[in-house]
């Protein structure tokens, strides 16, 4: 019994640390419902049936179940591309911008449109809008989004040039941009 | 939710009957051994959740639920209240102290149940973007 006790110790230590250093969202809320599980083993052998089967309801079904929907609905990421003038350098922009995106777990969801920008400011939802205009990108990230800061690790990442790629975050008040 | 895979929505929907036993039994169990309300309740919840998730349930009426929840709320108040200060004796006249319990845990257990799935429902419906 000891030993089985020690064993399932060391297994809460590895998932708990597989948790932690994952590097894929989805895999760490895997890690954390085994986790549930193999400590509610561990309650039942210090003889705690009752807290052993609200861990092993709460850890490793509700909580599982919750976070695997919450992953679910934050995937997609939507794009708007309002392409002034199309050429190769912004080409390679957006196919290295979704790239990052799928490794990341996201669902990239490009839409090419030729709105007017501050219209599509007010009306349309996104997560970033990229105009394209006189050899210059500009990406504006929607105040309703919760993907800012992914945008603002990837231009880090990247090291743009200011001068070709600047990025804005809008928040609620100045959505009524004028440039 | 019909963009999920038939295996998961398979899988769910036989789990609902065997998950609903369970619960229940862990609620009635809970009067005299290992068990208790608060877990199944959160058993009963993870029904309606994996009603949802098979495709079927999609009408739970959030309103309903948390009228229920307020309601239960308001009877396990009640019937604590009632007896405290009687130190069961009158319950063990009659022998029904165990009764007493098993009614409080089934109270708890629904209690929980509609408070686990208002959080479940409300954060499917509405958090959204």
């Amino acid at each position: 019994m000891m030993i089985a006790r020690y064993i399932l110790y060391f297994i809460l230590i590895v998932t708990a640390f597989l948790t932690v250093q994952g590097k894929r969202l989805r895999n760490s809320v895997i890690y954390l419902g085994i986790f549930s599980l193999v400590s509610s083993l561990v309650y039942l052998l210090l003889y705690a049936p009752d807290v052993a089967i609200a861990e092993a309801i709460i850890g490793c079904t509700i909580s599982v179940i919750l976070f695997l929907t919450a992953l679910k609905k934050y995937k997609t990421f939507v794009i708007y591309y309002v392409p002034e003038d199309d050429d190769a350098h912004s080409r390679e922009f957006l196919l290295s911008f979704e790239k990052y995106l799928a490794k990341n777990e996201f669902g990239p969801q490009l839409i090419h449109t030729s709105l007017d920008d501050s219209h599509l400011h007010d009306t349309e939802r996104f997560d970033v809008l990229i105009v394209h205009q006189a050899d210059q990108m500009i990406l504006y990230s929607s105040a309703s989004s919760y993907h800012s800061p992914l945008i603002r690790t990837f231009l880090e990442n990247k090291q743009y040039d200011e001068e070709k790629v600047s990025y804005f975050s809008l928040s609620s008040e100045d959505v009524e941009y004028e440039d | 939710m019909k963009d999920n895979s038939q295996i998961i929505m398979s899988t769910t929907k036989l789990l609902v009957p065997i998950s609903l036993i369970f619960g229940i039994y862990v609620i009635i169990n809970g009067a005299s051994g290992v068990g208790g309300g608060f877990q199944g309740g959160a058993i009963l919840s993870v029904v309606l959740m994996f009603r949802w998730l098979s495709g079927e349930g999609q009408g739970n009426s959030l309103v309903t639920l948390r009228n229920m929840e307020k309601a239960l709320m308001l009877l396990i108040l009640l019937f604590s209240v009632v007896l405290i200060g009687q130190n069961m004796q009158i319950l063990k006249e009659y022998n029904l102290d165990q009764a007493w319990l098993l009614l409080i845990n089934i109270l708890i257990g629904l209690k929980v149940c509609c408070g686990l799935s208002i959080i479940f429902f409300r954060f499917v419906f509405y958090e959204a973007r």
